[in-house]
């Protein structure tokens, strides 16, 4: 054990993480970090036992999670305060009791989030037949820092210091497919690029490829606050 | 002594070869691959490539490590998947570039290719513990080549040598047999299922079997009460595990053996540690046993020893607007949702002059018509009239079409059509798909996803041969299967479900199917059989034509 205790709010956001549904949609590489900061927390900077085997790959990811944490940080407190940050992150706020009231038997120490969260997916369950239910495979993931990826991503922050940077940039200029920075906002609903955008005088007139306007696209998508905003907006 | 009893001999070699993970790995990974490169080199096997799995392996491995490693995913590492993929020409495989495979190597995260849900070259071969269990079954174990010929691996016994007694339960727990005709047990198993069947990975949809879809999915003709076992607390009675079988003749290549189709085995989220599944499965196998039946047919999305066959999941898309709200896809790049919806907006009305709703006095020649069209593909049930009656008619709901929803029934889980030749009046098609819908989690606008999930159909296009004939079945099925997507629009369906099975792989593409994360893995309990051709060609077999069997 390290000779620092957890503080209460640790336990207290370790507490909320294990119930809570917001856990789900995290990524492996966060939910890892998650489990590296709490063992770095509760029992020791780096692991004790033996890398586990290439065959246990859970094992072996988690191990490798720990031991990186413990050449990240040097005393329980950062990694405290990083697992503090993720819990926000996460909805987790200091107020918050933890689930106590909700699931009387939530954890103790040892028990963190992850292998609760592997236990309720069933695998360790032994029963090997699962059906889950499929969705769309997803789209590729690539990052955008030009003001069409921006406007895509909601990246509110990365468009204005594109814009800072160069105060020239042509706001109304059309991507490969067709679509001004305009069209992709109102059409997947970001609603402050859309401010931000009709703000720097961006033509809210321009058609897309379908002969849509901004004002139609995001009528069509239902997204009536940027509807209001466009129709607002002289 | 018959091929399979000589490869049940060299059963327990094996299983020491591929089933200590301990013996592989004692220091760096390269070290490690050594190992087992060497280890894989002395195993006795009846594959006849043993280079190409090695290669296959130290491959998959790169590829692990770089998952499990870091974000980034080595160019190197997506042009091997890239050339596999189109080397390998599956459906679909002529849309793969270097971005979608770098992605698709993003999305699968560690556990999807520790449990082989993706099955990335042949990395689910791994002992992962839960492995143990299975090697103790008779079942092709992972590693042994394909069968010389089909056949039982254990040999059936009288009814008297089978166990009499149930299996043993941890301590305050009983077994319960439940009667799904009662509403009361009926809502036990769909409370349990519900809340603790699979989700998927992300945990964003679960299945929703309502009691009727039960009623109708475990109850066929000659069902057994005894095989639909539950488990409950002793102190309180409630419910928390189950397992069912039902009965179903199956016709493997040329041989015909009557089956139990297991299904819905689920325990209770807290009780996942008590390992309730595998005494499930032996009880289940002995109440099957107890009725003279020896041979199983079940499904999985991951990978255990050892499936005959994986198909994937496609989905036609339909009510975009909700599809994209509840995240089951997303507005691709070079599109706008207004054009998504454009794109995918099924034809106004049905194309197929003669189309109606099946009625009673079709199931004859339905029946008929399905059994001659079967012969198609390698591993079909084989149904009689009154089967046929129960998975097509019995489930159409009650009352008038639109008071369970827009032109649909009450209750109603099957919907099932045919053409009627007008001139003749002879039932030349049939097509039919089944309602089961998710919940979506955590979503208040859009609680229930409505899923339609295309079933069992038939045409007597094609039947009489010739040269042509396979263009003139694609096109049947193109304007047959077409028609089904523009009913499950109407009945409200948001999208419609189809595997890469039976002929679906020739029509998918051109009926706006998109690729499924999901795949689902096919296994037969106590019978060996050379690999089907599900999502991949096997052989001169093309894809999907080796598999007819719809599961539930």
């Amino acid at each position: 054990m390290t000779n620092t205790q957890p503080s209460s709010n640790f336990q207290n956001a370790a507490a909320y993480l294990s119930s809570s549904s917001s856990l789900a949609r995290v990524s492996n590489t966060i939910k890892l970090e998650l489990y590296g900061l709490f063992k770095f927390v509760t029992v020791s900077r780096i692991p004790s036992t033996s890398r586990p085997s290439i065959f246990d790959m859970t094992g072996r990811a988690k191990w490798d999670a720990w031991a990186t944490v413990g050449k990240k940080y040097e005393r329980p407190e950062e990694a405290e305060r990083r697992y503090l940050e993720i819990a926000r992150t996460l909805g987790w706020t200091e107020q918050e009791k933890g689930p106590d009231k909700r699931e009387p038997e939530t954890p103790s120490a040892e028990e963190d989030i992850w292998d609760k969260d592997e236990v309720s997916r069933g695998s360790s369950g032994g029963s090997g037949l699962a059906v889950s239910v499929s969705s769309m495979a997803p789209p590729p993931k690539v990052i955008d820092n030009s003001i069409h990826g921006t406007a895509l991503s909601n990246d509110i922050t990365g468009l204005k210091e594109i814009l800072e940077a160069h105060p020239e940039t042509d706001l109304n200029v059309l991507d490969e497919f067709g679509y001004a920075p305009i069209h992709l906002a109102c059409d997947r609903g970001n609603v402050e690029i859309v401010k931000l955008l009709l703000q720097q005088g961006a033509d809210k007139t321009i058609k897309d490829p379908d002969n849509f306007s901004p004002l139609e696209l995001s009528k069509e998508a239902g997204h009536i606050e940027i509807v209001n905003l466009l129709v607002s907006t002289p | 002594m018959s091929a399979s009893q000589k490869s049940r001999a060299k059963e327990p070699e094996i299983i020491d070869t591929t089933g200590d993970p301990e013996l592989s790995d004692n220091h760096s990974d390269s070290e490690g691959e050594d190992q087992e490169d060497h280890k894989l080199a002395s195993a006795p096997s009846t594959s006849t490539s043993q280079k190409k799995k090695k290669k296959k392996k130290s491959k998959a491995k790169k590829l692990l490590n770089a998952i499990r490693g870091n974000d980034e995913i080595p160019q190197e590492v997506v042009d091997q998947v890239l050339d596999k993929v189109k080397a390998e020409g599956g459906p679909g495989s002529s849309e793969a570039n270097a971005e979608n495979v770098r992605l698709a190597l993003q999305e699968m995260n560690i556990m999807d290719v520790v449990k082989g849900k993706a099955g990335v070259g042949g990395l689910n071969k791994k002992d992962l513990g839960e492995h143990k269990f299975w090697g103790t079954q008779p079942v092709p174990q992972l590693g042994e080549g394909p069968p010389i010929e089909d056949g039982y691996i254990e040999p059936s016994k009288p009814r008297e040598e089978v166990r009499q007694e149930p299996y043993p339960l941890p301590r305050d727990f009983e077994w319960s047999t439940l009667d799904i005709s009662d509403p009361i047990q009926n809502r036990e198993v769909y409370d349990l299922l519900s809340l603790n069947y699979i989700e998927d990975d992300h945990a964003s949809f679960r299945f929703q079997y309502s009691a009727e879809f039960l009623a109708w999915a475990l109850q066929p003709p000659g069902y057994h009460r005894e095989w639909h076992i539950g488990v409950r607390v002793s102190s309180n009675k409630k419910l928390v595990a189950f397992i069912s079988g039902v009965p179903m003749t199956l016709r493997v290549r040329q041989h015909v053996i009557h089956v139990s189709e297991i299904n819905y085995l689920c325990v209770h989220k807290k009780l996942r540690s008590k390992r309730l599944a595998p005494v499930l499965i032996k009880e289940v196998t002995r109440q099957c046993h107890l009725k003279g039946i020896f041979q199983a047919i079940y499904t999985a999305g991951i990978v255990i020893p050892t499936p005959i066959t994986v198909c994937r999941y496609y989905h036609r898309l339909l009510n975009i607007p909700k599809l994209v709200n509840t995240r089951f896809c997303f507005v691709p790049r070079n599109m706008t949702l207004a054009r998504m919806i454009r794109v995918n907006k099924p034809p106004a009305a049905i194309t197929l002059p003669g189309l109606r709703e099946m009625q009673e006095k079709d199931i004859v020649a339905v029946a008929q018509l399905l059994t001659e069209y079967m012969k198609r593909f390698t591993m079909v049930p084989l149904f009689n009239v009154d089967e046929a009656r129960h998975q097509f008619l019995s489930g159409m709901g009650t009352g008038e079409i639109g008071n369970g929803g827009p032109n649909r029934r009450e209750k109603q889980v099957t919907f099932s059509y045919v053409v009627e030749d007008p001139e003749t009046g002879k039932i030349t098609d049939f097509f039919s798909f089944y309602s089961l819908p998710s919940t979506v989690i955590g979503n208040a606008t859009y609680p229930i996803l409505e899923a339609a999930y295309l079933y069992y159909y038939a045409t007597d296009t094609g039947l009489q041969g010739g040269e042509d004939s396979e263009r003139l079945v694609k096109k049947r099925l193109y304007a047959l299967i077409g028609d089904a997507i523009i009913i499950a629009n109407e009945a409200g369906f948001d999208v419609f479900n189809a595997l890469t099975l039976m002929d679906n792989v020739t029509v998918l593409q051109d009926l706006k199917f998109g690729l499924g994360d999901g795949f689902l893995n096919f296994y037969l309990y106590n019978w060996r059989t050379m690999p089907l051709a599900g999502m991949n060609d096997e052989g001169n077999v093309p894809a999907g034509k080796g598999v007819g069997v719809v599961m539930l």
